[in-house]
């Protein structure tokens, strides 16, 4: 590795040479040598920090004055940037030296060039100011015939470069990739992923480059492209599906020994690389059979030959493991990456522990079994006195989470929780915490108690949404309404006792949560009165630690409580302490109080009891106002006008003034600047006309930005976040089994283990409640299935599968993991199975049960069964097992598929449309796509066809909400019923809500056959910002206007191939491809125009220069210009 | 993502550092005492991987200086654990005995002709050519 070190350095000749000769005379070199070794010198012997920062400002000062010095040469300037440099490396600013930097990077010689270059990228960031003028200077030296000085420049380009600048050198850069040296071939590939990193849609157009670069004959070259590839490619692994090949030759020759033995570090073969290779991989194979299927070899060599007992050797079976396990799977090599693991969890190395457990954290998802493997050691682990090991540990723990063990974790995880004390480790635990409590709670007094934790713990610094979300939960309950009350019931207890402490204090947050549960469900208390809890309340709001925004909710829970309260002395007491509060608000909280005291009836109805969930009908239009406007306008008020339209008017007002002809401006407002009595009347008429048409317009604007939170059903974040929190509602008692298990757990605890040690019993305890529940069913998750089956069930089925299991199992097994497994089965007699039969009877019950229980899902258990002559084929039907389908015609049903397509696209053919793809198919259903360009929206049809002779319930097609598409359901979309070999399509509308270049929408269909089991068909469609522009048909002069109202524009100049020399067709090119619509062209001048749906328009102004076509952008939107100027460089390349 | 070098003395103070993504100057010092403070809390038998906030740490000690790199966590920390170590080897090829000379002043008046100390990135981006440097 140090070779290549040399390598660069020798490339670099003339760098040495100059110093070397410009050295000079002895004496100036010592000199120079000496300043700074003095200043690190003095620095290093002094002791208190006071003592560093005297000499430092000393220094600097003296600095300041020598590089300000109008004698001061360049040579002297060089060993002041040193000394500055080492000044602001230690923390003590050092800007005045800033412009020197740029200065002598303009100025120097080669050295002085070189230090004045590192000065600048180590002193500026990309967005400072000055950086703009080392611009000149770097477009200087990439075209110098100097490679040293096209290395500086290029280095520099690679670190910090401002970003509206990278059009000036780009084409210089692009050039250097054809260089004939590697170091500056290498180099312009690192500057090019610069500019990829902080303007991805600049270089979009030489990806065909990178690719030449990954080719290069040069090592360095292609490990540099490696950089733009891993980062293209985790943006978007389709697409670059096709480089798979040429990523797997290249680590097969980086496995086998083929670079250069300067790469290999301690007889590696470039190790760094090989990681960077893997990582590839692993973005390239994730559910894609096809290509994974390439990557299996290369993955068991690398596996094979990183068995050398080194670190970094250690870091590649890290970064295998992690591959393997994110590819499409295969026995073998999870089996290989498997054992890795083992190893790594093994170790007596602390550092190889740590990797284990990371790595168990990832893969354990896939295969809980490993968890089971290794229990002992994540035991151990869990009381490890390394911190850092604990919280891996902890965060595996938080993956294997499940309904059986989520006491045994959370109650690790507030241990840790306890003892830290960092904000960021709280934060981050307590989020994990609440989300396990909430998923998986047992009862609801544990439920509360951990909350409780939570937030006493918690406190200030977590996340805003937990509490939020535990009120939710708290209010809008779950199925069961007595299991709801007594879970708030059980809230309010525990608040009240709480409260009730001396000298406890807790953190606001809490005291907010408590508060909202105290005002609105006090009712439930039977025991105290609600003006008890309101004494309570007032004793906490005359508390000098509660903040006032903790105030305001206590007092709204007061307002909440009162109506129900029979005397209201705290009540009278509150409002007359607080009407005369200092704090506004505190003020108008009371007053609001007094007010609706004195009417009880009105203050009933406004706060009833429990209604918290339901929604209120907001009238977003202010309608009720409308009888006031009319009378303000009738006595001469002008017309409201929304901000923006003012600020819109008042631009485009001056712009009127600086650049239209003065005839125009008569005509129009500009006349208002004059003051005269007639020009005002004339102008607030205009004005009013204007602002009419604004109002339409804002209105819509205005709906379109209410639409997301206020809709007819309400609130409707509210709505949304209530079925994401669907999976949260699942808390339901299980505790009899629970105890149940534990009870079986101690049972053979105790029997068992009486000849082991104390401590080792405990352990076992520990192993075995926290890895209950992660069973064998393991093989399901592996092939990728998702599990959506409800927890109690899961649990039934593998009680099954213990049993079933049951002949193999050696009742005597001392390993843990049986242990588990014995008490399942223990459980499983007690509560189930008291008629133990012989054998055959036993499976077939077993059998029997199972198919009325429907978990048919359950693919293992399907297999094991599939043997028994008692199932009927019918219910396998597309469970994955094709045996049991009955073989259809796939060509017929394609065929017919496309016929029924086209008759529906016949139906739209007064729109544009693509045509139909297949996004997805099995035996039983394909689903194509296709997109229709409508005007106003992209309107997405998906057709489904059923080919199977079956009836299909309940089909149902959904897209998933993607961030940046709102997609509106035409419809329609929910068939009761399909019928046999039909086809029938949904449509969706969609529309984006910020620009991009290419998005995905996914989705899914399900669909139930027959009457017993349901599947389900992901799919996806790329969509491209193409699909959203549309034509914009304005006249010139519309142009003219809209052109100047515009503030973002973006230039550049475009080569026309010789095709489309003339401007006439490029801008045909640019109609046809990117649907611009052409408004005039003016000699060699055109313009178009375009709008991004709903409605954002962007203009285009061409000029042609010979053979370039400059086009210049403007719009309101400050992204669009951008995204369009790339898709006009595609096409006028692609012509 | 490498985010920031480090070279920090037993006393606490910076002996090198590069960014590489920006800090503003008064926020360096208080990371860089806070990060040598959760590097020297640490004994042998733990490991050298801190999660300090939302990245990690990853250092190495060599005799009273410790170089510590910090990374986002897309990174394998074995791998940055190695590379700190080849970078060593790389000065120490170079620049005399590195792990000998337990107090930089050496090293940099040792590297003060090309100035190859201050700027990992030149002489470093050769080094670690395969190695990510943002």
């Amino acid at each position: 590795m140090s070779d290549i070190v040399e390598k660069t350095l020798t490339a670099l000749p003339g760098l040495f040479l100059q110093n070397q000769l410009g050295g000079g005379p002895a004496a100036a070199k010592a000199s120079f040598s000496s300043r700074l070794g003095s200043l690190v010198r003095g620095i290093t012997a002094l002791t208190s920090k006071h003592e560093e920062e005297k000499l430092i400002q000393q220094e600097l000062s003296s600095l300041k004055a020598t590089v300000s010095a109008p004698t001061t040469t360049l040579k002297m300037m060089k060993e002041c940037m040193v000394r500055l440099i080492y000044c602001e490396m230690l923390g003590y600013d050092a800007s005045f030296g800033y412009i020197h930097a740029i200065k002598l990077a303009q100025q120097g010689n080669l050295l002085e060039k070189r230090v004045g270059y590192l000065a600048v990228s180590l002193f500026l960031h990309e967005s400072h100011e000055l950086l703009l003028l080392l611009v000149n200077t770097v477009v200087k030296d990439l075209q110098s015939t100097n490679l040293v000085e096209v290395c500086m420049a290029l280095t520099v380009v690679s670190q910090i470069f401002p970003r509206e600048m990278i059009p000036a050198v780009l084409p210089l850069i692009e050039d250097k990739l054809q260089h004939s040296k590697e170091i500056i071939r290498r180099k312009a590939v690192l500057a090019l992923y610069k500019f990829h990193l902080i303007a991805p849609n600049q270089v979009q157009h030489i990806h065909i480059k990178f690719r030449k670069a990954l080719c290069d004959r040069d090592v360095g070259v292609m490990a540099a492209s490696l950089h733009i590839y891993l980062r293209m490619i985790k943006e978007n692994s389709s697409g670059y599906k096709d480089l798979t090949g040429s990523f797997v030759t290249i680590l097969k020759q980086v496995v086998g020994g083929k670079l250069p033995v300067d790469f290999n570090y301690h007889s590696v073969p470039a190790p760094w690389l090989q990681i960077q290779l893997l990582r590839i991989l692993g973005l390239l194979g994730k559910d894609d059979q096809r290509t994974s299927e390439l990557m299996y070899d290369v993955l068991d060599e690398s596996l094979r030959r990183a068995e050398l007992n080194h670190n970094v050797t250690y870091a590649i079976l890290f970064e295998c493991v992690h591959t393997v396990y994110s590819i499409y799977p295969k026995s073998e090599l999870l089996e290989k990456a498997a054992k890795c693991i083992g190893k790594f969890v093994l170790s007596p190395k602390i550092n190889l522990k740590y990797l284990g457990l990371k790595a168990l954290t990832y893969v354990i998802q896939q295969d809980p079994t490993l968890a089971l493997q290794h229990q002992m050691t994540i035991i151990e682990c869990l009381d490890h006195p390394d911190p850092i090991i604990k919280r891996e540990t902890l965060e595996l723990l938080y993956r294997i989470t499940n309904a059986q063990n989520v006491t045994v974790i959370v109650q690790k995880m507030l241990e840790y929780l306890h003892q830290s004390k960092e904000e960021y480790v709280i934060v981050n635990l307590v989020g994990k915490i609440a989300e396990l409590a909430e998923k998986y709670a047992p009862d609801n007094a544990w439920f509360i108690q951990t909350m409780n934790a939570v937030f006493s713990v918690g406190g200030d610094v977590m996340h805003p949404d937990i509490p939020n979300n535990f009120l939710r939960l708290l209010a809008e309950g779950f199925d069961d309404e007595t299991e709801d009350q007594q879970l708030r019931l059980y809230a309010v207890q525990s608040y009240l006792t709480l409260l009730d402490m001396e000298n406890v204090f807790y953190p606001q947050r809490f005291l907010q949560v408590m508060s909202w549960v105290l005002g609105e469900y006090s009712y439930l208390l039977d025991k105290e009165t609600p003006a008890e809890v309101i004494a309570k309340l007032y004793k906490l709001l005359m508390n000098d630690s509660v903040s006032s925004e903790t105030k305001t909710w206590l007092i709204a829970a007061v307002t909440k409580l009162t109506p129900q309260a029979h005397s209201s002395d705290t009540v009278e007491r509150l409002i007359h302490e607080f009407t005369i509060s200092l704090d506004t608000c505190m003020r108008q909280h009371a007053f609001e109080l007094k007010h609706l005291h004195e009417n009880v009836e009105l203050m009933k109805s406004l706060l009833p009891v429990d209604r918290s969930c339901e929604d209120l009908a907001v009238d977003a239009s202010l309608s009720f106002l409308d009888g006031f406007v009319a009378e303000g306008l009738s006595q001469g008020a002008a017309p409201y006008k929304p901000h923006h339209q003012r600020q819109e008017e008042k631009l485009s007002q001056e712009k009127v003034l600086n650049f239209e002809p003065y005839g125009l401006s008569f005509s129009s407002s500009g006349f208002t600047g004059r003051q005269s009595p007639a020009g005002i009347s004339l102008g607030s008429d205009i004005s009013g006309n204007s602002a009419e048409t604004g109002l339409k317009e804002t209105n819509s604007l205005k709906l379109e930005g209410i639409k997301k939170l206020w809709g007819k059903e309400g609130y409707l974040p509210k709505k949304e976040s209530k079925t994401g929190n669907e999976s949260g509602a699942l808390p339901i008692p299980q505790e009899s089994i629970m105890e149940n298990v534990d009870q079986a757990i101690t049972k053979k605890d105790q029997s068992q283990v009486l000849t082991q040690s104390k401590e080792e019993k405990e352990k076992q305890l520990l192993a075995s409640s926290l890895f209950v529940g992660l069973g064998s069913e393991s093989t399901v998750n592996l092939l990728g299935k998702a599990d959506t089956v409800s927890h109690k069930f899961r649990r039934k089925s593998k009680i099954k599968e213990a049993k079933s299991g049951e002949t193999s199992h050696n009742m005597t097994c001392s390993s843990f993991s049986s242990l588990s497994n014995v008490a399942y089965e223990d459980d499983y007699y007690l509560n189930a199975l008291h008629d133990r039969g012989d054998k055959e009877l036993k499976t077939f019950s077993l059998n029997s049960e199972l198919l009325d229980s429907e978990s048919l899902t359950e693919l293992p258990l399907v297999e094991k069964f599939s043997n028994c002559s008692l199932s009927t084929p019918s219910l396998f039907a597309d469970n994955s097992m094709e045996i049991f389908h009955p073989p259809q015609s796939i060509a017929a049903s394609v065929a017919k598929e496309s016929s029924l397509a086209s008759s529906f696209l016949e139906e739209t053919t007064e729109y544009i449309h693509s045509n139909a793809m297949e996004v997805c198919n099995n035996e039983t259903i394909s689903v194509s796509s296709y997109k229709i360009w409508k005007d106003d929206c992209l309107l997405m049809v998906w057709s489904v066809t059923n080919k199977s002779g079956l009836e299909l319930k309940s089909a149902n097609l959904e897209i998933f909400p993607a961030e940046n598409f709102k997609v509106t359901e035409q419809p329609g979309c929910c068939l009761p019923i399909m019928e046999a070999e039909s086809t029938k399509s949904f449509q969706y509308s969609v529309q984006i809500e910020e620009p991009f270049t290419e998005g995905i929408l996914s989705g899914f269909i399900s669909y139930h056959m027959m009457d017993t089991h349901s599947a389900q068909l992901e799919f996806s469609v790329n969509l491209s910002l193409l699909d959203f522009i549309r034509p914009l048909k304005i006249s010139s002069e519309d142009f003219g206007k809209l052109w100047l109202s515009f503030a973002n524009d973006v230039k550049q100049n475009v080569k026309m191939s010789e095709s489309q020399a003339a401007l006439p067709s490029a801008l045909k090119t640019l109609q046809q491809k990117l649907r611009l619509h052409i408004i005039e062209i003016i000699g060699n001048e055109g313009l178009l125009a375009c709008q991004l749906l709903p409605s954002i328009p962007c203009l285009l102004h061409c000029r042609v220069y010979a053979d370039v076509l400059a086009l210049w952008f403007r719009s309101s939107c400050s992204t669009l210009p951008d995204y369009l100027l790339y898709q006009c460089q595609k096409v006028m390349e692609g012509s | 993502m490498i985010k920031f070098f480090l070279m920090v003395n037993k006393q606490g103070q910076t002996r090198l550092s590069k960014y590489y993504e920006h800090v503003d100057i008064n926020k360096r010092t208080l990371l860089e005492t806070e990060v040598i403070k959760s590097c020297l809390s640490r004994s042998n038998e733990q490991c050298s991987f801190i999660e300090y906030k939302d990245f990690k740490l990853i250092y190495r000690q060599y005799a009273a200086l410790f170089i510590v790199v910090g990374v986002n966590d897309t990174e394998n920390e074995m791998a940055i654990y190695e590379f700190i170590h080849n970078f060593v080897e790389v000065l120490d090829e170079y620049f005399s005995r590195v792990e000998s000379v337990d107090e930089l002043p050496k090293i940099c008046s040792a590297l003060e002709p090309q100035q190859a100390c201050f700027s990992p990135d030149s002489s470093f981006k050769g080094a670690a050519s395969t190695t990510p440097i943002y």
